[in-house]
């Protein structure tokens, strides 16, 4: 009885493995993969993004876009602060080491790491705290979340 | 032509031992009676089997102890450490452009490892690393491999059902048009150097990738994805300015690799992703923050996007296996965005909704119906309900995710796409296909008329489209239609839009659009297309009129 048990869970693991694709759950300090963030900032309208009750559309983007010295000051704070910042418009896309983004944000980082792409997700334990170096120019930090190829 | 590649992780070689006379530096050729001149001693094998071992190399012997070669096999930082050598991989093309092979080059001047320097040369006078299989025949296959079962090939079946071949007739064939592509990646498949099809890969913000080719590019499509739907673009549109957005390897951040793909300021971008949002999250919970959060982020770019003339195309959800109803996919519902949904065709052309597509009125957008139009989109399987859309063969990357998954019978996958898991091509045909297929008649329309605005594009495909008035669409939820999804019926509805998008009509109207504003047409002509900016649908005279003087 005993060794039917066991055989299912051994069942049950490989299973997992296989419908999971081999993702294990990391600490910040045991990877050393970077992840990125979306940067949602201050709009130039004063108008805020995600307190926002209507749709952002091509009809009222204007006014929730943020002003060219905004982005680039972000830019350059969060370049200080040991980020990377690959790309600024609209939203900025920093990149960095989980462990930064946990001490920056003053947030723990649930992190699933998939072997078989060798990429890592991050899943805050709670919202990220805007420190106050960046509060008058960022309203929120945005961990993505994967999506789903609609093959 | 070669290109730096990653190495493998496991190198094999043939391993030559010392003998009376030396084989690798012999002029003449060995025959069975010059056979005991090049055999080693049997202690020297055995002696030079232990010592391998014990530097770390898996050894296979063969049977005699009269062998001359051992096979062994270790990691490259076993060959550098022991042979004090550098190895590189290389990826070899032909002439054409195709990978043909990974070929491991080392350091030493000769055509094999010189062991004089190692630990081990008593035993051995050099190694062989083992050359890659070549392939007499091109491989992958340009062809399509034959199936018992109906499906649609590209570009040819794909171009005839969403009317693309007349516009191809018509000189419509989206030529210098830039489209750009968010997906898995393009690998080089002789499908497209065959037909003439042509391409770049860009890497998206924030993703990395270990194999580049001699141009920079990341050349690999593990998963197959983007490399099959980038088919469908090229079956309608055969001469667009094409790149491929590979993002990162997680699907994670797929915002970034969006603006990635609106940096290179193409005409239209093609994504066949999304996350499903049934209702706007809630921002009394942290979690519905967050969400809250995911979906303006998304929003701010798409609309950005869209206000600098980009035309996007997003697909409009699948049938959820988990979940066994419909996503409804975002950012395939924002209004901006072009959401392509499916309809399937008979070989005798008769078109119906499809189950396996997404239909619905979005909750998080106000008299947003979900689809626009619809491109091909298979029907699920009545004997594995979750394993349906086999219904377009597509290229992929040899041995990719979905080349394997779909030709292997699984407990929960019992049927196959009836092609080899390894061979390059699969069967398959979700709502990611119909995104570059609608994408394709966007460049046709772009080409006709090159002022078309993203609401003009989404307007004219919408009119012109093949109404679809049978069949139903994925269940959405108990509460829609009873569970079982919406009906098609004459008109724009939920389950198909406004139907499946006609590429000839569309790239036909832009073409009246960019006339009636350059140059005089017939007043009767302008007419025409005064009442169909206005609404009012053109009767099948006219447009059988309009097709027949091609202006």
């Amino acid at each position: 009885m005993r060794k039917i048990s066991q055989s299912f869970r051994v069942a049950y693991y490989v299973l997992c493995l296989l419908f999971m694709g081999y993702t294990v759950e990391v600490t910040a300090q045991e990877t050393s993969l970077t992840i990125s963030a979306e940067v949602l900032l201050k709009s130039q309208s004063g108008r805020s993004v995600i307190r926002s009750d209507v749709p952002i559309t091509t009809e009222n983007i204007k006014t929730f876009t943020p002003s060219a010295p905004t982005i680039q000051e972000a830019k350059r704070r969060f370049q200080s602060l040991g980020f990377s910042v690959p790309i600024a418009n609209t939203t900025l896309t920093i990149m960095g080491k989980p462990i930064q983004f946990e001490e920056v944000f003053k947030i723990k980082l649930n992190l699933q790491f998939n072997k078989t792409s060798n990429s890592i997700v991050a899943y805050p334990s709670s919202e990220p705290i805007i420190p106050d170096s960046l509060k008058d120019l960022v309203e929120a930090i945005v961990f993505p979340k994967p999506v789903d190829l609609m093959k | 032509m070669s290109i730096t590649a990653k190495l493998p992780n496991l190198i094999y070689a043939e391993a030559f031992l010392h003998s009376k006379n030396s084989i690798l530096n012999t002029d003449k050729p060995i025959t069975s009676d010059m056979l005991a001149d090049f055999s080693p001693e049997p202690s020297l094998i055995q002696a030079t089997i232990k010592q391998l071992s014990q530097e770390g190399f898996e050894v296979y012997p063969s049977q005699s102890l009269s062998t001359k070669t051992i096979t062994i096999a270790a990691t490259p930082a076993i060959y550098e450490r022991v042979f004090k050598i550098k190895l590189t991989a290389v990826l070899q093309k032909d002439d054409s452009g195709q990978i043909i092979g990974k070929v491991i080059r080392h350091s030493n001047n000769l055509q094999w490892i010189d062991t004089s320097s190692s630990s081990l040369s008593q035993c051995l006078e050099g190694i062989l690393l083992s050359d890659p299989i070549s392939h007499f025949a091109t491989f992958p296959s340009p062809f399509p491999p034959p199936t018992p079962k109906w499906c649609l090939h590209v570009p040819g079946d794909v171009a005839i059902a969403m009317n693309a071949a007349r516009a191809h007739r018509a000189g419509f064939t989206g030529k210098a048009i830039k489209v750009v592509m968010v997906d898995t990646g393009w690998y080089l498949h002789p499908f497209f150097s065959r037909h003439g099809y042509h391409g770049k890969v860009v890497l998206a913000y924030g993703a990395q990738e270990t194999d580049y080719d001699e141009r920079g590019e990341p050349f690999q499509d593990k998963m197959g994805h983007g490399t099959g739907e980038s088919a469908n673009l090229f079956a309608i549109a055969p001469d667009i300015d094409f790149t491929m957005v590979k993002h990162d390897a997680g699907y994670v951040n797929m915002t970034a690799a969006l603006k990635t793909a609106i940096s290179l300021k193409p005409d239209i971008i093609s994504c066949s992703w999304g996350e499903s949002f049934r209702s706007l999250p809630s921002s009394v919970t942290s979690g519905g923050r967050e969400a809250l959060a995911r979906i303006r982020s998304y929003e701010l770019v798409i609309a950005t996007a869209v206000q600098q003339g980009i035309i996007l195309v997003f697909s409009a959800g699948n049938l959820s296996p988990q979940e066994k109803q419909g996503q409804w996919a975002f950012p395939g519902q924002h209004p901006d965005v072009i959401a392509a949904g499916g309809a399937f065709m008979y070989p005798d052309e008769r078109i119906t909704a499809t189950q396996f597509a997404s239909g619905f009125v979005s909750n998080l957008y106000r008299n947003r119906v979900v689809p626009d139009v619809c491109g091909l989109v298979g029907l699920p399987s009545a004997m594995e309900p979750n394993f349906g859309g086999l219904y377009l063969m597509l290229p992929v990357q040899p041995g990719c995710n979905l080349d394997k998954q779909l030709a292997t019978k699984t407990l929960t996958t019992p049927m196959t796409d009836e092609t080899n898991p390894e061979d390059g091509w699969a069967v398959f045909s979700g709502t990611s296909a119909a995104a570059p297929q609608i994408a394709g008649i966007c460049a046709l329309m772009k080409q006709a008329y090159p002022q078309l605005s993203p609401t003009q594009a989404k307007y004219i495909l919408q009119r012109t489209a093949r109404d679809v008035t049978t069949g139903v669409s994925a269940p959405m939820m108990p509460s829609v239609g009873g569970g079982a999804g919406y009906k098609a019926a004459p008109g724009p509805d939920a389950a198909t839009g406004f139907g499946l998008a006609d590429a000839d009509r569309a790239a036909l109207m832009a073409r009246l659009y960019h006339l009636a504003e350059t140059s005089s047409l017939p007043a009767e002509i302008l007419a025409m297309v005064a009442s169909f900016k206005r609404g009012e649908n053109l009767s099948e005279p006219n447009w059988q009129r309009l097709e027949k003087e091609r202006l």
